[in-house]
């Protein structure tokens, strides 16, 4: 077995993911709560970019479309549970549904190839000069995510971060120096849809290739992601143990599914490997002493009248 | 700036129409400007329901609330911030268990306004404000900004909790038993505390206390609640000369009746 080829492939292939499992580990860790739109929003992404590029539109504006239109399908989804009074689970169910004929209607079709289609890393491998499309594609793929990667981290290490990761924690005091809880919820979930919906586009550029199921498994993934990520690198820090943790976590994930590929399993039993992993994981977890974090409920969070001790 | 606060007839009620809990009935109360008072009364008399309406966390459903000259009785507890700081009963309340104590301190830091929201927690000014902040205290928390909140005890958070309280420049302080839950010579070691910094800063503070020494060593003004209402109000020259023992009897004459009524009404 070629191990350096298994790594590469899984750079190559995993480093717009990472993308989306953070956006995935945003409402995960920092809210303790699941959102389920992000398996739409990463569609929309592709969708959006497949029918954009095959009208040969300029492919990095699709990153931004995409970004900007699946950020405000997870505002929807907020919407909702604030208004009816959901929880964000079901909310982002139904709203999850729903989109599907929405990407469905923006592809025309379950299923759409682009392979003659001008992409960020065609641009790319023509711009620099690389030949070879699998660095080309890994230095590309890899600086996009670093450049989020980036972003994140300063953001949430800014005070407004602070409040933000502290809000799923202990809503009460978030209030209690002046935040609503409430937005930075809402910033959180349409962030995280936003990078999902990045993170659409570019695997859809990158394949060359859209179809409206693709999303299907993000929030799973991404949580395997995580915990794989949390396994490695343990401790508080947000950044290295957040963060960089779910980059890591994702790129262990993409070896593990280019080792099995390479020993010629039926992709089919993929969903099935997912969810041994993500038991795994989590048993791992429990026998390593790590524990689950409990939060409040979203709705301690949003429904602040009441006693305060 | 200290600012005084008032409520004018200030009724909350909890629960359904057929089972009515009337936590606060028809409150009037002012206080001024840097005045230091302290609350007394039984359980579920309605103190931290007062708290709570200062704050904003309990709107209420009658009345009106004041700070300063403005008019706030609308207004919920995340718009209030910015005037009113307080700290909790609840020694998991007032700091975040995963953030490290700058990133604590940084978020209290948020009440100031006019701020911008992107500062960074960790710049080296910021972290020598909180070095020099918590080396008041004299209790080698200065050197634990790293860590997290989470890994100190009940009554170190509950000091840390009350610097974050006391940072910017709060109208009023709010202590809700904010020493119920600690040792007796952590309790002490926070109300000295508490005393020093009200006093030092002329703070306008309400505190909610259900230590008799305590209500009758510190502050200003004495008010004692039952069933929703303040039935005593001591200041001047009578709180100066008020002992513990007298505001003990005081005290259970008042709660006495509370309990007569109580069973006459049933
Ligand atoms: N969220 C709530 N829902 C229903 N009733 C409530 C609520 N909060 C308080 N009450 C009721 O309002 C009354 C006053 O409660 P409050 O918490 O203000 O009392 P307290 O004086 O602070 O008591 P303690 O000394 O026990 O803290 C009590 O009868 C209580 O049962
Ligand atoms: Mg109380």
């Amino acid at each position: 077995m070629n191990y350096i080829g298994v790594l590469l492939d899984a750079l190559e292939t995993g480093m717009p993911f990472a993308i989306a499992y953070l956006g995935v580990w945003m409402v995960f860790r920092l809210q303790d709560d699941f959102d389920l739109t992000v398996g739409s929003t990463f569609t929309m992404g592709a969708c959006l970019t497949g029918t954009w590029l095959l009208h040969g539109h300029n492919p990095w504006a699709a990153l931004v479309i995409s970004a900007v239109v699946a950020g405000a399908a997870g505002a929807i989804t907020f919407a909702a549970m604030r208004l009816l009074g959901l929880s964000l689970v079901l909310a982002s169910i139904v709203v999850n549904v729903g989109l599907f004929s929405v990407n469905l209607a923006i592809l025309g079709a379950p299923q759409a190839n682009f392979f003659s289609a001008g992409t960020i890393f065609a641009s790319w491998s023509r711009a620099t000069g690389i030949h070879d499309t699998q660095y080309a594609n890994i230095l590309l793929g890899g600086g996009i995510t670093a450049i989020v990667v980036a972003i994140l981290s300063f953001f949430l290490l800014t005070e407004t971060g602070a409040a933000l990761r502290a809000s799923g924690m202990n809503p009460r005091m978030v209030r209690s120096v002046g935040v609503s809880p409430a937005v930075m919820l809402f910033i959180t979930i349409v962030a995280g849809n936003a990078l999902c919906g990045l993170a659409g586009s570019l695997v859809a550029q990158q394949q060359r290739f859209s179809d409206v199921n693709m999303g299907i498994d993000t929030i799973i993934v991404g949580v395997t992601a995580v915990l794989l990520g949390e396994l490695v690198l343990r401790g508080r820090s947000v950044v290295l143990h957040g963060v960089i943790a779910v980059v890591i976590g994702t790129i262990l994930y993409r070896c593990l599914i280019s080792y099995v590929l390479r020993l010629g399993v039926n992709p089919n039993y993929f969903n099935a490997i997912t969810a041994v992993v993500v038991f795994s994981a989590v048993f791992v977890r429990k026998s390593a002493g790590v524990r689950w974090r409990f939060r409040p409920s979203i709705a301690s969070r949003l429904l602040p009248k009441g006693a305060v001790k | 700036m200290s600012s005084s606060v008032a409520l004018h007839g200030v009724t909350v009620s909890y629960g359904t129409r057929a089972e009515r809990v009337t936590a606060l009935d028809d409150i009037d109360v002012s206080i001024e400007a840097g005045e230091y008072v302290t609350v007394i009364g039984s359980n579920g008399a309605g103190k931290s329901t007062l708290v709570n309406v200062i704050a904003g966390a309990v709107i209420p459903s009658a009345g009106q609330v004041r700070i300063g000259s403005a008019d706030v009785t609308r207004l919920p507890d995340n718009r209030r911030a910015g005037r009113v700081s307080r700290v909790f009963q609840d020694v998991t309340a007032g700091t975040c268990a995963d953030l490290t104590i700058a990133e604590n301190m940084a978020l209290a830091s948020l009440r100031e306004r006019g701020r911008s929201p992107f500062r960074r927690i960790l710049s080296r000014r910021r972290t020598a404000e909180f070095h020099s902040e918590l080396r008041h205290l004299g209790c080698g928390l200065e050197d634990r900004l790293k860590r997290p909140a989470g890994l100190l005890s009940g009554g170190q958070r509950q000091l840390v909790s009350l610097v974050m309280a006391t940072m910017g420049d709060p109208a009023v302080l709010l202590l809700d038993e904010h020493t119920s839950a600690l040792d007796p010579s952590m309790a002490e070691l926070v109300m000295n505390r508490t005393d020093t910094v009200v006093r030092e800063r002329g703070l306008t503070a309400v505190m909610v206390t259900h230590n008799m020494r305590h209500a009758a060593l510190y502050g200003d003004r004495v008010l004692i609640m039952t069933q929703g209402r303040i039935v005593d109000d001591i200041s001047g020259r009578e709180r100066t000369a008020l002992t513990e023992d007298r505001l003990i009897a005081r005290f259970r004459d008042l709660a006495g009746g509370e309990i007569t009524d109580r069973i006459i009404g049933v």
